[in-house]
C-alpha cells in the first residue's frame, strides 16, 4: 500500500506520494548487498540506519512487521559523499520533521486499512442481497409462470400479489445494473447482445415503476409492436428504468407520461414525453453530461444525482440507438416555469 | 520465374444453407440434446423452471481443471468462489478466460451476482454474454435457446474458426481450402479427410481445428 515515504514492507517497496523513492532503490533493495544490510537491520533495534549506498533508513516495528522507510535523506543520518544522486524536488529533512510525516503516514496506512475493509464489507453485502434478490425473483417468477391461467379467484388473486413482488425485485434489479454501470462502464460492451422485444423491455419497467412510485401518474403506451433489437440482457432494462423514472419522478401531479412506438422503415422510433419542472433549450445540450441537473429541476426535488441522462446516452451509444432531447416551455406554476420534456429514441 | 499455385476452392460457406441444419430443428428438441454445464458454488436459482422447459442442465460447485468442461457445448460460470484451484483472485473470471483459450467453440455465459472494477474486464470479455443473477427467467430461456443455436450452427462455428486460424497466421489460401474442405465434408455427414488434414497441421491452428471437430457442430452431423 503507498503512503507518503518510501517503504519496504513483507519484501515489498513501495514509492512514496510525499517523498518519491531514490531512483533504482525499487530495483537494489533486494539485491545481495542492500538484501544482506536489510536483513542484519531487521533484528536490531527501531531507529535510524545508513543503507550501503549511504542514504537513511528509518526501521520500525509495528503490528509484527518491520517496516523500513528507505531512500530518505535525514540529516545526521546519511553519508554526504556517498547520497548524491537525487531528484530536483528531493529534500534533506530534520528528524523531528521526518517524524511528523510518519505520524501523518500512520494515519493515512490507517484510514486506507478502514476503507478496505468497509469495502470489502459492502461488496460481500452487495453480492448477498443481489443473490437473494435473484433468488426472490426467480421463485415469484416461476410461481407467476405456473398459476397465471388459474381460475381460481382466490389464487388469481395471490398470483398478482407476487407479480407485484416480482416487480419489486425487478426494480432493485435496475437500482444494481445502474450502479454497476457507473462503477464500470465498460460492463456495456462485454459479451454478445441477444434480440429482444423492444416494447416488452419498456411495458416491464412500465409496470415495475407504477407498482414503485405510487404517485398517481399513468403512463400511457402507444403503438405495440413486435420489434426486435440484439440488446445487452443485463444492462439494457436500464435505459427504458432509466429514462421513464426521470419522468415519473419530474413530473408534475396530475401530468401523465405519454410513450409512443412507430416502425419506421426496418427501425423503430420512441418518444417519452412527460410535463415537468422546464428545462431550457440552452440547457439541453449539458443534461448528457454526468453530474448535470437542470437548474429549475434542481428547485423542484433534491433527489436525483444527474447520471440518469448520461448513463442513457452511453447505453444508447453501445446499442446503435440515437437519442436526443426536445423542450417545450408552457408556463409558469407558483414561480416555477414548466414545461414538456420529450426524449426521442430512435432503433 | 515461379509460377504461381492454382488451386481450385470448390465450396464457400455460404454453401452451406443455414436451412439444411440449424433451422429444421425444433427448438426443444435441440435443448434436450444441448448440455449445459452450470459452474456455480451456490445454488442456481432459474435451474427448476430451465429443467421444465427441457434444457439439459449438469451442475457442479467448483472444477478443478479445464478439461473437466470438455463434454459441455455451454458453460454458464458464476464468477465468485468458483475456479479457486487456478486462480485465487480473478476466480471464475479466470476460468471463462481458461475455457475459451482451449475450447473457443463452446459458448461460455458468465453470470454473477457481485459488481466488478474495470480490472476484470481483460478476462470477462473473453464470455460470450455476461448476465446478472436475477436476470428474469423468460430472458434466460432466450439468452439458452440463442446459445444453442450458436452452438449447432456450422456457418456461425466456421466464421468463428475462420478468424482464429487467420489470428494463428494461416494464409488466406489455407482457410479458403479448409473452408471448401469443411463444407464438402459436411455435405456428406463425413469429416474423415477434414481431420486428416488438420492432423497434418502443426501448433496452436492444429489444435483449434481439432477442438473444433469435437464441438457439437460437428458431432450433430457425425451422429
Amino acid at each position: 500500500m503507498e503512503g507518503m515515504i518510501p517503504v519496504i514492507i513483507d519484501g515489498q517497496f513501495c514509492t512514496g506520494t510525499l517523498i518519491s523513492a531514490m531512483p533504482r532503490c525499487d530495483e537494489k533493495f533486494c539485491k545481495e548487498s542492500c538484501k544482506k544490510f536489510y536483513d542484519k537491520i531487521s533484528i536490531l533495534d527501531d531507529g535510524y540506519y545508513q543503507c550501503p549506498s549511504g542514504y537513511t533508513v528509518y526501521k520500525r516495528k509495528k503490528d509484527e512487521k518491520n517496516f523500513f522507510y528507505c531512500g530518505i535523506r535525514i540529516k545526521g543520518y546519511y553519508d554526504k559523499k556517498k547520497a548524491k544522486e537525487h531528484p530536483i524536488d528531493y529534500p534533506i529533512i530534520g528528524n523531528q520533521f521526518f517524524e511528523k510525516i510518519l505520524e501523518q503516514d500512520d494515519q493515512l496506512r490507517s484510514i486506507r486499512h478502514e476503507l478496505d475493509f468497509e469495502r470489502e464489507i459492502h461488496k460481500d453485502l452487495l453480492h448477498d442481497i443481489r443473490k437473494l434478490d435473484g433468488l426472490v425473483k426467480n421463485k415469484s417468477e416461476e410461481i407467476v409462470a405456473q398459476y397465471n391461467d388459474s381460475r381460481d379467484e382466490a389464487l388469481h388473486d395471490v398470483t398478482q400479489k407476487v407479480r407485484n413482488i416480482s416487480a419489486m425485485e425487478e426494480l432493485i434489479s435496475c437500482k444494481y445494473a445502474t450502479y454497476d454501470l457507473v462503477s464500470n462502464i465498460q460492463l456495456l460492451s462485454i459479451g454478445n447482445k441477444t434480440s429482444v422485444s423492444v416494447y416488452k423491455k419498456f411495458d416491464k419497467i412500465r409496470y415495475v415503476l407504477l407498482n414503485y412510485k405510487n404517485k398517481g401518474t399513468r403512463i400511457d403506451f402507444e403503438g405495440e409492436t413486435e420489434f426486435s433489437y440484439k440488446v445487452n440482457l443485463s444492462y439494457f432494462e436500464v435505459l427504458p428504468f432509466l429514462l421513464m423514472e426521470n419522468a415519473v419522478k419530474y413530473s408534475k401531479d396530475g401530468h401523465s407520461i405519454s410513450v409512443k412506438f412507430k416502425e419506421l422503415g426496418s427501425g423503430l422510433n420512441i418518444l417519452i414525453e412527460s410535463y415537468g419542472p422546464y428545462c431550457s433549450k440552452e440547457e439541453v445540450s449539458y443534461l448528457f453530461e454526468k453530474n448535470y441537473r437542470g437548474d429549475v429541476a434542481k428547485k423542484v426535488t433534491s433527489e436525483g444525482t444527474g447520471i440518469g441522462l448520461y448513463l442513457a446516452r452511453e447505453i444508447c451509444k453501445q446499442h446503435g440507438i440515437d437519442i436526443c432531447i426536445d423542450t417545450e416551455y408552457s408556463k409558469k406554476n407558483n414561480g416555477i416555469p414548466y414545461g414538456y420534456f420529450r426524449v426521442y429514441l430512435k432503433f | 520465374m515461379k509460377i504461381p499455385e492454382i488451386c481450385f476452392i470448390k465450396y464457400r460457406i455460404e454453401d452451406l444453407k443455414l436451412g439444411e441444419s440449424v433451422k429444421d430443428e425444433k427448438i426443444l428438441d435441440l435443448r434436450k440434446r444441448i448440455d449445459i454445464l452450470v459452474i456455480d458454488d451456490e445454488e442456481f436459482t432459474p435451474v427448476t423452471f430451465l429443467s421444465n422447459n427441457n434444457f439439459r442442465l449438469t451442475y457442479k460447485k467448483d472444477i478443478d481443471n479445464v478439461k473437466d468442461v470438455s463434454e459441455y457445448p455451454i458453460i454458464l460460470c458464476d464468477i465468485r468462489g468458483v475456479g479457486k484451484q487456478l486462480s485465487d483472485s480473478y476466480e471464475g473470471a479466470f476460468l471463462i478466460k481458461e475455457i475459451k483459450r482451449n475450447y473457443p467453440s463452446k459458448r461460455v455465459i458468465a453470470y454473477t451476482a457481485s459488481q466488478y472494477d474495470p480490472t476484470y474486464n481483460q478476462y470477462l470479455e473473453h464470455a460470450d454474454s455476461l448476465v446478472q443473477k436475477g436476470l428474469g427467467l423468460e430472458d434466460w430461456v432466450k439468452l439458452l435457446d440463442e446459445q444453442i443455436y450458436k452452438t449447432i450452427d456450422p456457418i456461425f462455428q466456421w466464421n468463428n474458426l475462420r478468424m482464429k486460424l487467420l489470428s494463428k497466421h494461416v494464409t488466406t489460401i489455407e482457410v479458403a481450402k479448409l473452408e471448401s474442405l469443411f463444407v464438402d465434408s459436411y455435405k456428406k455427414g463425413k469429416f474423415e479427410n477434414f481431420e486428416e488434414t488438420a492432423n497434418r497441421m502443426t501448433g496452436d491452428a492444429k489444435n483449434i481445428i481439432l477442438e473444433f471437430l469435437s464441438s457439437a457442430a460437428v458431432k450433430m452431423i457425425k451422429g
